[in-house]
């Protein structure tokens, strides 16, 4: 399958690249950025340095591909997306663009209109744990945010349990500097980020609408910088109806999960990593998602981590590919991390 | 199939001997192996940890 990289000078491009260029059923053919144009793939991307002779082009070089993958900035994929479904390809947008099927949730969450509400009910959400099915047939498909990957993951087995009581669910997420992108900014300079551990979005982060989206529930999120590169960490605060034993909580997650092939539990009893943490999952597609009872403050506590770059942007997009082709699903997405690290 | 009985994971005989420890592959409990017709785990004996958190 020819593939084709738009905006792929940036943190997701370069992880897209770096799976796709060794995806044994993939061929990419093009990569886009205008910041870049002419420029070899190795120059932005300096651990693809040799794995491939590909230069830049500016993207109004871009041709048709059996598939292509939008890794722009938020905003610009809502334009181009039509043009190339017309060219009769597979579209995989890693923006926000066609993530949220209510068109009046762009204005509020993203400040602006959406220029094609039409195809927000054809898009399909590219969890691939929720939305499998719609997706093997999808014309385009709207990978998830990182944030909300973890959050959506770490609830979904609650939410479909009913196990909730009918409030606000609060969602703690702890992200690492790439979430950011690579345009640098004030907050990101050395400086300022070193050391970090900053509330940046205490209420009204974009990735709740999406959360809603998907979980059916009313979400508190806060959001915080933390000391990393990569990771994401989502704490759930989930308020119960009822008292909850951990055993039925391993079974609430265990039928939710307990065939996929990217989420694992993690709850162990022993040991240093007892819960989910993004460090040891750095370049793999894994969320692993823990849990644990509190009976005495009423609430069950999810945990999710994974890579933001990867289960939350790339390797998703990657997964989703995989599902779409009829490839099996773990295809070029073998990596088991490192440790230490 | 015995479960582990902390967890509930399924945990397989396999050649394991009576008295034998052995980790839950879900939530890594601890299991000693008090019976093996039937095959029955329980939590092994351990020494309390302080993780000083």
């Amino acid at each position: 399958m020819k593939a084709a990289v738009v905006g792929g000078s940036g943190y997701v491009g370069g992880e897209l690249l770096r799976l796709l260029l060794r995806h044994p059923e993939v061929e990419v053919v093009q990569v886009t950025s205008d910041s870049m144009a002419g420029k070899a793939v190795g120059r932005a991307h300096p651990n693809l340095r040799r794995a491939t002779e590909l230069l830049f082009v500016p993207h109004s070089a871009l041709d048709s591909a059996d598939v292509t993958f939008l890794a722009t900035p938020h905003g610009e994929a809502m334009a181009r997306v039509p043009e190339l479904l017309d060219r009769g390809g597979i579209v995989i947008d890693l923006s926000a663009d066609y993530r949220l099927r209510d068109a009046r949730r762009y204005p509020e969450y993203y400040r602006t209109e959406h220029a094609h509400p039409e195809l927000l009910a054809e898009a399909v959400y590219g969890l691939p744990e929720l939305h499998r099915e719609a997706l093997r047939s999808a014309r385009l498909i709207a990978v998830p945010g990182c944030i909300a990957t973890a959050s959506i993951l770490a609830l979904h087995p609650l939410v479909r349990s009913g196990l909730l009581a009918p409030r606000a669910v609060v969602v703690d997420a702890k992200s690492g500097s790439s979430a950011s992108g690579q345009e640098p900014g004030p907050a990101g300079s050395h400086a300022e980020r070193s050391g970090v551990m900053r509330a940046y979005a205490p209420a009204g982060h974009r990735h709740t609408a999406e959360i809603e989206q998907e979980t059916g529930v009313t979400v508190a999120l806060s959001c915080h910088a933390v000391e990393a590169v990569r990771g994401v960490l989502a704490t759930v605060h989930a308020f119960v109806a009822r008292p909850v034993e951990e055993k039925e909580l391993w079974r609430t997650y265990r039928a939710a999960y307990g065939k996929e092939p990217f989420v694992r539990l993690v709850h162990e009893s022993e040991g240093i990593h007892r819960e989910p943490e993004p460090k040891i999952l750095a370049g793999t597609n894994f969320c692993d998602v823990g849990f644990a009872a509190d009976p005495h403050a009423e609430r069950v506590v999810a945990i999710a981590a994974l890579d933001n770059l990867m289960k939350g942007a790339a390797g998703n997009a990657v997964q989703c590919l995989n599902v779409r082709a009829g490839w099996p699903e773990t295809t070029g997405l073998d990596f088991l991390g490192l440790h230490p690290l | 199939m015995t479960q582990c009985p902390e967890c509930e994971a399924e945990v397989d005989e396999n050649d394991k001997v009576l008295g034998e420890v052995f980790p839950c592959p879900d939530c890594g409990t601890e299991l000693e192996v008090f019976g093996t017709a039937p095959f029955a785990v329980q939590p092994a004996p351990k020494e309390a940890e302080d993780w000083g958190e």
